[in-house]
């Protein structure tokens, strides 16, 4: 009997036959996903790659010791204040501070409004996000992208208030007036309390001090008696990154950078002050959002995203070798995340930063305290304090003279590198 | 404590309030304080919603009270040990 040309439809044995395949084509296939799956487990991890080389620089064995001994005569002998000098001073900058307060808006009903507290401003302005930095779309957030635009909107702090550009500039300004005033009132104030009957002040903050602090304590430079030389590592970030990263280009001046970057022969202070922020970003490796924030933030204006990538890109063709470094670096900030198909890498940012700012930051500090102590070698006794970047000496010296012996110590420890030292009066 | 804070201009003595501006501490006799208090001419504020810039920096504004500063700002901003 010869089979029938067309197979009946859906015959009771066929479809039971059908099922059977079926489940058996759908098992084959899970099993297969399975087994991929178990392969991508098992499969071994792609390898990290090794931090590059990181160069350290060739301290003198008897370095910490001899910085050590120093840190004890700089507090020992301390720093003498003018204790009439610093209240006069404080009284004066009193006065600005309630012109400020008087000055900052509050508004029919913002009496209530504390201008010494960050809280209270930002609940007055409503100044919660950055309105005019998009919000981060459902479609990025299910993406995963626009994570770093959407940190940088966040208003967290004074250093952020900038980014509340619902308000007036003025507004903005004058309520960053008063604050400037409040922390160097804040900073004076200690000054005064902390001096000894004697008219010296002692504390630790002379030995190393960085940042914000410093920044105050040079406020209040008029009120510290005798006469005073500072020595100052010039363009101290540069060199040392392009230290690291065997950059030998010449550093560059902000000034010309600005009259690149903006097209202008006689660039104003704001841009010469943004160029120079945009410099330290990338020397810092910072991109995108968070180079704009970290420029923004230094500048308390806010700069156009685009054009900071445009110039920063512009610096890293300049700067090749900074570049290179930075990359090499981060390439090594990568890890594996997911299972199976869902496997990739991820950035991890909060440890290359940590690692980065770690990095710079001690080298920074060993320049210092070399410079520190190439001063005292010279000038023994004088170093009354020294900072992440400069060292003031009390005396009548001419470090300037001897500058080179100075940076004996440094050049040792940095082969084939010249620190600039900038010497004036204080 | 209680910061004073002028609602409306005032005028005390040859000084001169805008609005929202801190009265120092003691300027006025406690009876006109509550006088003005009740026409409305003061607001009375409690330290912890709104500080004395007077007692903060005593030492340069002159009063004999003071108010401290914060945690935050005594670690942030002070010179240290």
């Amino acid at each position: 009997m010869t089979e029938p040309y067309l197979r009946p439809l859906l015959g009771e044995a066929d479809s039971r036959e059908r099922q059977r395949h079926d489940a058996d084509e759908a098992a084959r296939i899970a099993s297969h996903e399975q087994m991929a799956y178990d392969a991508g487990l098992g499969r071994p991890r792609v390898t990290q790659p090794e931090l590059p080389p990181i160069k350290a620089p060739e301290l003198p064995p008897d370095f910490g010791q001899r910085i050590a001994e120093l840190d004890d005569a700089i507090y020992c002998k301390g720093v003498a204040l003018d204790r009439d000098k610093l209240v006069a001073l404080g009284k004066e900058r009193f006065s600005g501070l309630l012109a400020a307060d008087r000055k900052a808006p509050r508004g029919r009903s913002g009496s209530g409004i504390d201008l010494t507290s960050f809280e209270s401003v930002q609940y007055a302005l409503q100044a919660f996000e950055a309105s005019s930095i998009p919000a981060r779309k459902m479609s990025e957030q299910l993406a995963g992208s626009g994570k770093e635009r959407e940190q940088v909107r966040l208003i967290t702090g004074w250093p952020d208030l900038w980014k509340a550009t619902h308000e007036r500039q003025e507004v903005i300004e004058d309520l960053y007036s008063f604050h400037d005033l409040f922390e160097s009132l804040v900073f004076g104030q200690s000054l005064l309390e902390r001096v000894s009957p004697d008219g010296r002040l002692r504390s630790h903050f002379f030995c190393g001090a960085k940042g914000r602090k410093v920044e105050l304590f040079k406020q209040w430079l008029a009120v510290v008696q005798g006469s005073l030389v500072s020595v100052t590592l010039r363009d101290a970030l540069w060199h040392v990154v392009s230290w690291l990263a065997g950059e030998k280009s010449e550093s560059p001046e902000p000034v010309e950078l600005a009259r690149d970057f903006f097209g202008v022969r006689s660039p104003s202070l704001p841009q010469v002050r943004l160029t120079q922020a945009l410099l330290e970003g990338f020397l810092l490796d910072y991109t995108g959002w968070p180079l704009w924030e970290q420029v923004g933030r230094a500048t308390r204006s806010m700069p156009e995203e685009g054009r900071l990538s445009a110039w920063r890109a512009a610096l890293a063709r300049r700067y090749g070798r900074v570049t290179d470094f930075h990359a090499a670096v981060r390439a090594t900030f990568y890890r594996d995340v997911g299972y199976g198909f869902e496997r990739h890498n991820e950035f991890e940012s909060v440890r290359h930063r940590a690692f980065l700012d770690a990095t710079v930051q001690a080298l920074l500090a060993q320049a210092s305290a070399l410079l520190a102590l190439g001063i005292e070698e010279i000038f023994a006794g004088s170093v009354i304090a020294w900072f992440q970047g400069s060292v003031l000496l009390e005396g009548e010296h001419k470090p300037k003279d001897k500058s080179v012996s100075i940076g004996r110590q440094l050049a040792a420890a940095f082969p084939g590198f010249t620190f600039e030292l900038e010497v004036k009066p204080s | 404590m209680t910061t004073l804070i002028a609602i409306r201009h005032c005028q005390i003595g040859d000084r001169n309030f805008a609005h929202g501006e801190e009265l120092p501490p003691g300027l006025l006799p406690r009876e006109v304080v509550d006088r003005w208090l009740d026409e409305g001419s003061l607001k009375e504020y409690d330290t912890a919603e709104r500080r004395s810039l007077y007692r903060l920096f005593a030492p340069f504004s002159g009063v004999k009270e003071r108010e401290p500063l914060s945690r935050n700002e005594l670690t942030e901003l002070t010179v240290g040990d």
